[in-house]
């Protein structure tokens, strides 16, 4: 691993330490394209255009020199969007579902390892929650509170919460046969140690791979929001709206309007699934 | 005994829920905003008019009191009139729910049919080609939004090799067949309409394979996942350093202790797709459950958004249950 | 004889095949049919349906406009049910004779029983027929029986529209036995049933089956008064994708494509087989500001945005040139209208001037659309932009059909973009409808007591000369007012498949279906 810095030898240790540990870090393809995709959205809108100017350009005109991505039915340039776009869907994405997974591996951890009563409850509620048709509520829920980003947010992690609850106590439950885990208790540690320092990180790797799955869903909720017009509001690039507004389009040979933003979305849900198996095979 | 006692035990529960889920739709759907009589009269109208729409349809009555009002009818079966259909709410859901099931039942059976044979394979050959097929499939369905993929798909099937039937509802060019159970498939067999029959079938194909894609997408990676794991574990090494053959150590050994996380996600994907098809359904103009509940979001129609609302709810629970009495059945640790 | 048969066998064959005999009408349409209730119809699929099974007493008759397109000619009447009418010279009674020998589709005879009774029934139940009756026709009682086919309508204040007014599909011949036969003692004109059906039926396609949000089936009726449908079975399918319904209009599984957006016609433009008909149309877009919510009640900021608005870059970009810009409250249609004489046009400085002189401090306001309508959409992030060159701050807000129309009629909208269509072209009409100081219709809470006045005294006003000075100064008044930026007309389309012909336009813009044959 080293061998390749033989040219770049630096004075300093310490930092010699640091770029070796980002470089392994950015040796992986995933974490790679994770890092482009999170630059991306915290500085690339520094580097595009204002992606709410109606071009004086024409609509729907194909990718050119002028417009990489092409302009999309408001005349606006599909390039700046999408990248514009990504940290709202990202920050949505990743907000909810990290709050989902806060409040539902902890409760599925604890479900299964109390068992009896606590267990029955924590799991008809959550399944009640998970009866509900997931669309019709969040379509349901932002008509009645709006369509701000944080309700959206929140609308999702409740949305999520269930399945993360199952999935971690569907996964606890075969550990709990676990030699270390009676070794624990008769060492008399109390619930909580053992429910966080030796469960939880167990299950980890099976909850991370439901994460970015989870981020990928959050993304096609607010897609759909906006086909009712519930989703961010006009003419906020987001790529899910977008691809629902430019879907049509395919119909009609615009085929830019919804595979740019299309792309973008594929991208960092395959990232995302990537790094997550990446942390669970480790 | 104990399994009959349980089962009753779940039964109750399972109304505590639906009792649950109705109250919490009743306040989101009364806190919708938006009374339909001003949609209902239009442009050409005046304040008297409206005021004869809302007394008709009583939307002037206290909250409590429609509460109560709604919870004793439906305990009479009565679930409330769709003022935008003038149907009873269970007249027009007799035919709307069939076709959801219908959709999601045939989407839910060739998910199961492609993702968990690949994502078997997948864990079993890791690296190989079909390992990084099932990543890039799973990843694909995932993130495909299933509007723009049935687009992507009518655009190519139909428009482009015009190999598949236009996507113009759930028959064309033949009558629907007899109504038993509403679900044109099943009905045209029991009936033996094989005109009935094909035309459904022809119809069906391409929004359930949308549908299947995205569903099976997760259930890919689920079962890919957990099959990694148990091969992974301690019993499994010990089987094979037993000599026990490869395909005996796959199906009779791995494979059932995958089944208890790959039924829940199966139940979970099922149950959200109960759901989840109103995109697939606009595009494809099935006459189905979720257009019907979003054309009543729209114009603040309350009856049928908590019919569907309900009615999901049960059938998702139920199969919940039933998921839950095969676990019980078939692994005696959840006993 | 054995020649004579063959040439029978195979003329039977012929007409058997034959397009104008047995070919079938397959028609996209977005949503099912919301209420079959002549009284009440609001929706344009309830309309639409209404006038394939009802038959209303007077049409505009058809004629040829120079493009070859034809229209209902909206400066003359004709009567279906009514054979003739008489205005007398009090203004305010017509004697009006009734057709001999026609009958309903059950085969009651059509008398004036009959007829009296869908004038008591409009006025008994509140919806678009009872309006039209009292604010337009200024009838508020049904007319008298002088003898079985004669009857005697007296209104309580002149109005130039009595008679055009009957044209609309709420003026339908239905069956009274059947409707008194569904009534109860808490709906007696039985509203909750006609909702769902059919009461007798008298126009020229009767309904044999309907598949909820599937299709809807027509077949003709041959004992139809007027000219009978030439295709004689029609079935409307539901397709509630309008990007779906273009596309099988382009691969020939529907025969028209109904209610599609602009950028579906555009993408039908050229299309093999597919021909679009286009006809001028009195549907008028515009920015609706309100004088009750600031900034909007400041008159300079409305003209602000009256100047800062890209009027040509709308009629670019959003109508593909298919549109016509509106200057005025008036279709340009009307004979009154000033067309560019008077009106805005974009001048982006002199906007700016405006609205720094004005109370505008800053503040974000909000357009407001229904999300139902596509092209509101793009026209709204153009007016965003617009607004933006001036120094305004806009925020576009989509609401759900329902919630749009509860606020629009509550007058809570700051901002909105919105069309109205007028049934009948006429300034009194359009007028007491939108711009009226407090009615219903008028959503932007806009008054003006002179053109209070001149509205008032316009409907009895028979001097054409007269009427038209005062409808010019309603018009500069309400151009100066600004109360809403008056956008375009877009010309009424309609896709189909080349090779078929009849369609008539309407100004209400329901086609009557029986006009249409394969050529």
């Amino acid at each position: 691993m080293i061998h390749n810095f033989n040219n770049f030898k630096f004075k300093n240790n310490k930092l010699n330490t640091i770029i070796i540990y980002i470089y392994n870090f950015l040796k992986k393809p995933s974490y790679f394209c994770l890092t482009i995709i999170i630059f991306l959205a915290i500085f690339g809108p520094y580097f595009v255009g204002d992606p709410l100017e109606i071009s004086k350009g024409p609509r729907l005109s194909a990718p050119s020199f002028d417009f990489l991505f092409g302009t999309d039915q408001y005349g606006m340039d599909i390039l700046s969007r999408v990248i514009n776009g990504a940290r709202i869907d990202l920050f949505t994405g990743f907000t909810a579902s990290f709050l989902a997974a806060s409040i539902g591996m902890p409760l599925g951890a604890f479900a299964a390892y109390k068992k009896g009563v606590w267990d029955q409850i924590l799991l008809r509620t959550s399944e009640s929650f998970q009866a509900f048709p997931v669309l019709i509520l969040a379509m349901g829920t932002i008509a009645a509170i709006g369509s701000s980003i944080s309700n959206i947010i929140f609308v999702i992690a409740i949305v999520n919460v269930p399945v993360y609850i199952k999935l971690t106590r569907s996964s606890v439950v075969p550990i709990l046969e676990k030699d270390f885990i009676h070794a624990a208790r008769c060492a008399g540690k109390s619930d909580f140690k053992i429910l966080f320092k030796h469960i939880l990180p167990n299950v980890s790797p099976v909850v991370i791979s439901q994460f970015s799955v989870n981020c990928a869903w959050a993304i096609q909720i607010l897609a759909a929001l906006s086909f009712v017009g519930l989703g961010v509001k006009l003419p906020i690039p987001e790529w899910g709206a977008m691809v629902r507004g430019g879907s049509d389009y395919i119909l009609y040979g615009q085929w830019w309007v919804s595979i740019f933003p299309g792309i973008a979305i594929l991208l960092t849900v395959l990232t995302l699934n990537h790094v997550a198996d990446v942390i669970g095979e480790n | 005994m104990r399994i009959v006692a349980y089962v009753f035990h779940r039964l109750i529960i399972l109304l505590l829920a639906v009792f649950g889920v109705s109250i919490i739709t009743f306040i989101v759907t009364r806190v919708l905003p938006g009374n339909p009589a001003y949609l209902i009269v239009g442009v050409q109208a005046d304040q008297s008019t409206v005021d004869a729409v809302i007394d008709r349809l009583g939307l002037d009555k206290p909250i409590l009191e429609q509460y109560w009002l709604y919870m004793r009818q439906l305990l009479l079966g009565d679930l409330g009139t769709s003022w935008r259909t003038g149907n009873p709410v269970s007249f027009d859901l007799s035919s709307r729910w069939p076709a959801t099931l219908e959709l999601a039942s045939i989407a839910m059976i060739l998910a199961i049919m492609w993702a968990i044979p690949l994502g078997l394979l997948s864990s079993i050959r890791k690296r190989s080609f079909s390992d990084y097929l099932a990543k890039f499939l799973s990843g694909l369905g995932v993130a495909i939004p299933e509007f723009w993929l049935a687009t992507l798909l009518i655009l190519v099937f139909f428009a482009g090799f015009e190999i598949a039937p236009a996507p113009i509802g759930r028959i064309m060019h033949a009558s629907p067949p007899e109504s038993i159970t509403g679900m044109y498939i099943i009905d045209s067999i029991i009936t033996a309409n094989w005109e009935s029959f094909y035309a459904s079938v022809a119809q069906i194909i391409l929004p359930a394979t949308t549908l299947a894609i995205t569903t099976g997408a997760p259930l890919l990676r689920v079962t890919r996942t957990f099959m990694i794991e148990v091969l992974d574990s301690q019993f499994i090494r010990s089987a094979r350093a037993m000599g026990i053959p490869k395909m005996s150590i796959i199906f009779r050994h791995a494979f059932p202790n995958v089944l208890l996380p790959v039924s829940t996600m199966i139940a979970v994907l099922y149950g959200y797709l109960l759901g989840g098809t109103v995109l697939v359904e606009y595009v494809f103009s099935w006459p189905g459950m979720g257009k019907y509940a979003i054309d009543s979001i729209n114009s603040s129609d309350y009856a049928p958004v908590m019919a569907v609302v309900v009615l999901s709810a049960t059938s998702y629970l139920l199969v919940y249950l039933l998921t839950d009495l095969l676990h019980l059945v078939v692994d005696p640790r959840t006993r | 004889m054995k020649c004579i048969r063959y040439i029978l066998f195979f003329y039977v064959i012929f007409c058997v095949n034959s397009n104008i005999y047995a070919k079938d009408l397959v028609i996209g349409i977005g949503g099912d049919i919301e209420t079959f209730d002549v009284c009440c119809a609001n929706f344009i699929q309830s309309h639409h349906a209404l006038y394939a099974v009802y038959e209303p007493p007077v049409i505009y008759p058809t004629i040829k406009t120079g493009s070859g397109a034809l229209v209902g000619d909206a400066t003359d009447l004709e009567g279906t049910v009514f054979e003739s009418w008489k205005a007398h010279s009090d203004g305010l009674t017509y004697t009006i004779k009734i057709r001999k020998g026609l009958t309903l589709q059950n085969g009651k005879p059509i008398n004036s029983e009959l007829v009296r009774y869908m004038f008591e029934r409009n006025l008994n139940t509140p919806g678009g027929g009872a309006w039209l009756l009292k604010n337009i026709a200024f009838v508020t009682k049904p007319p008298e029986i002088i003898d079985e086919y004669t009857i005697k309508l007296i209104g309580d204040k002149p109005s130039p529209m009595v008679m055009s007014s009957l044209y609309m599909t709420s003026s339908s011949m239905i069956d009274p036995e059947i409707v008194k036969e569904h009534a109860t003692s808490d709906d007696p004109w039985a509203t909750k049933w006609m909702t769902r059906n059919i009461a007798g039926g008298s126009g020229p396609y009767k309904i044999v089956k309907h598949i909820p949000d599937q299709e809807v089936v027509f077949e003709a009726w041959n004992g139809y008064m007027g000219d009978k449908a030439k295709i004689k079975r029609m079935i409307w399918k539901i397709i509630p994708s309008p990007a779906q319904r273009a596309l099988l209009l382009k691969s020939g599984v529907i025969d028209i494509a109904e209610g599609l957006g602009e950028e579906e016609f555009k993408s039908l433009k050229g299309a093999k087989g597919v021909k679009i008909i286009t006809a001028p149309s009195g549907n008028l877009i515009y920015l609706g500001m309100n004088s009750s919510i600031p900034p909007f009640n400041d008159v300079l900021v409305r003209r602000a945005v009256s100047y800062a608005v890209d009027y040509n870059d709308i009629l670019k970009n959003v109508y593909n040139g298919d549109a016509k810009r509106l200057w005025g409250p008036f279709s340009g249609t009307n004979s009154f209208s000033l067309g560019d004489k008077a009106g805005y046009r974009t001048d982006t400085a002199k906007g700016k001037k405006l609205l720094g002189s004005s109370s505008y401090k800053g503040e974000i306001v909000t357009i407001s659309i229904d999300s139902s309508r596509a092209d509101r959409e793009l026209i709204a992030v153009r007016i965003q932009s617009s607004m933006r060159s001036i120094g305004m701050k806009a925020e576009i807000e989509k609401l759900t059909p329902a919630v749009y129309s509860e606020r629009k009629v509550g007058k809570k909208l700051q901002m909105t973009i919105d069309e109205m269509n007028a049934w009948i072209d006429d300034p009194n009409y359009s007028l007491s409808l939108t711009l009226e100081c407090g009615v219903y219709g008028n959503y932007m809470d806009y008054c003006n007591k002179e053109v209070d006045s001149i509205i008032k005294n316009g409907w009895a006003e028979t001097n054409l000369e007269k009427r038209r000075a005062m409808f010019e100064r309603a018009q500069k008044l309400i151009i100066d007012d600004a109360p809403w930026a008056f956008i375009a007309q877009p010309n009424f389309k309609l896709a189909m498949k080349k090779g078929l012909g009849g369609y008539v336009h309407y100004a209400n813009e329901i086609p009557r279906y029986h006009h249409y044959y394969w050529e």
